[in-house]
């Protein structure tokens, strides 16, 4: 009896099969023109890179994304086994998580947006900084901090950080430990914000960034330091932050700050990141 | 054994703790055509669901 009923099915699935193929050759697929079937590919197809690229783009973008996948997952999997009290909270869960992110994530979202929408290709050629560039943001640092002048210099890394430039004051310029220094004198105007250094140009100064939101972060710190936290958090740029109180030297990378007073440990970690 | 007794009790911050955005985001960088790909992978993915499976 159940070889009959799994031959019927095979039946039916080659009868299926036979009649696309007919259908096919009179240009038609599932009762629908192929045309109009490779027009919607295309558009699914336009669409999803674009998602994709969005959600890729920024670091808290892609793990909200991935917990959204864990919640699909989960969801579909509880329907699957019909479970009774789990089956249906998180199917409400995934039904409204889109709603939840559009409201949690709205500044990221609005970056991301701007950035899917740039020309991206700085980043497809990395450039990073000469041995001469490394000796000059290290030297500066040390500098800035003997003097108790506060400084945030961020050293692009793949994620392009043009959102902020734009907003800064564009330099070009090429690194050096003089115009470093001279740009975070107190009391001129750029020694106020962030220099953004690509390759072995600074590119901006006077660049101001999302503080971050970390719980966990030291409340005495200042909102040079938070600065310097936030752009790390979303993007894989490295950030020396000198602080203008105390005259110690951190770096913000990957959402951590470590705190570094020693210009060979200082260096080591430049030279890690820079390589 | 202490790992799998932890992934029982708290698999979503076991899960989180792989820091999957990190691995994903190097992996993109590294290799740009990734997203067009997987963007294929799931295109294929949501027309077999809507034009396929309705009609067999």
């Amino acid at each position: 009896m159940e070889i009959t009923v799994d031959f019927c099915l095979f039946e039916t699935i080659c009868c299926d099969i036979i009649g696309l193929v007919k259908k096919e050759r009179d240009g038609m697929l599932f009762d629908i023109p192929i045309w109009k079937i490779v027009i919607d590919a295309y558009f699914v197809w336009v669409l999803t890179i674009f998602l994709v690229k969005f959600v890729i783009s920024n670091k808290k973008m892609m793990s909200i994304g991935i917990s959204f996948l864990f919640v699909y997952l989960l969801a579909y999997v509880a329907n699957l086994l019909d479970l009774l009290v789990s089956g249906p909270v998180l199917a409400y869960l995934a039904q409204w998580m889109p709603v939840l992110a559009i409201i949690i994530m709205a500044p990221d979202i609005r970056r991301s947006l701007e950035i899917v929408w740039k020309a991206d290709a700085r980043n497809d050629v990395l450039v990073m900084g000469s041995e001469r560039t490394k000796l000059c943001i290290v030297d500066a640092a040390i500098y800035l901090s003997s003097q108790k002048i506060g400084a945030l210099m961020t050293i692009e890394k793949h994620n392009t950080l043009d959102q902020y430039s734009e907003r800064a004051i564009m330099m070009n310029s090429e690194v050096s430990k003089e115009v470093l220094i001279n740009i975070f004198t107190p009391n001129t105007p750029l020694h106020d914000g962030a220099v953004i250094i690509r390759g072995d140009s600074i590119l901006c100064a006077g660049a101001y960034f999302v503080l971050s939101d970390n719980e966990n972060f030291d409340k005495t710190m200042g909102s040079r330091h938070r600065a310097g936290l936030g752009i790390s958090e979303i993007t894989d740029s490295m950030t020396v932050i000198v602080s203008e109180e105390t005259g110690h030297i951190s770096i913000a990378i990957e959402g951590i700050m470590l705190k570094i007073n020693d210009r060979d440990k200082l260096m080591e970690y430049v030279n890690m990141f820079m390589k | 054994m202490k790992k799998l007794f932890y992934m029982i009790i708290e698999p979503l911050k076991s899960f989180a703790n792989r820091n999957f955005s990190e691995k994903f985001s190097v992996i993109y960088h590294k290799n740009k055509w990734i997203a067009y790909m997987v963007s294929l992978l799931i295109t294929v993915v949501i027309l077999t669901l809507a034009y396929v499976i309705p009609n067999l």
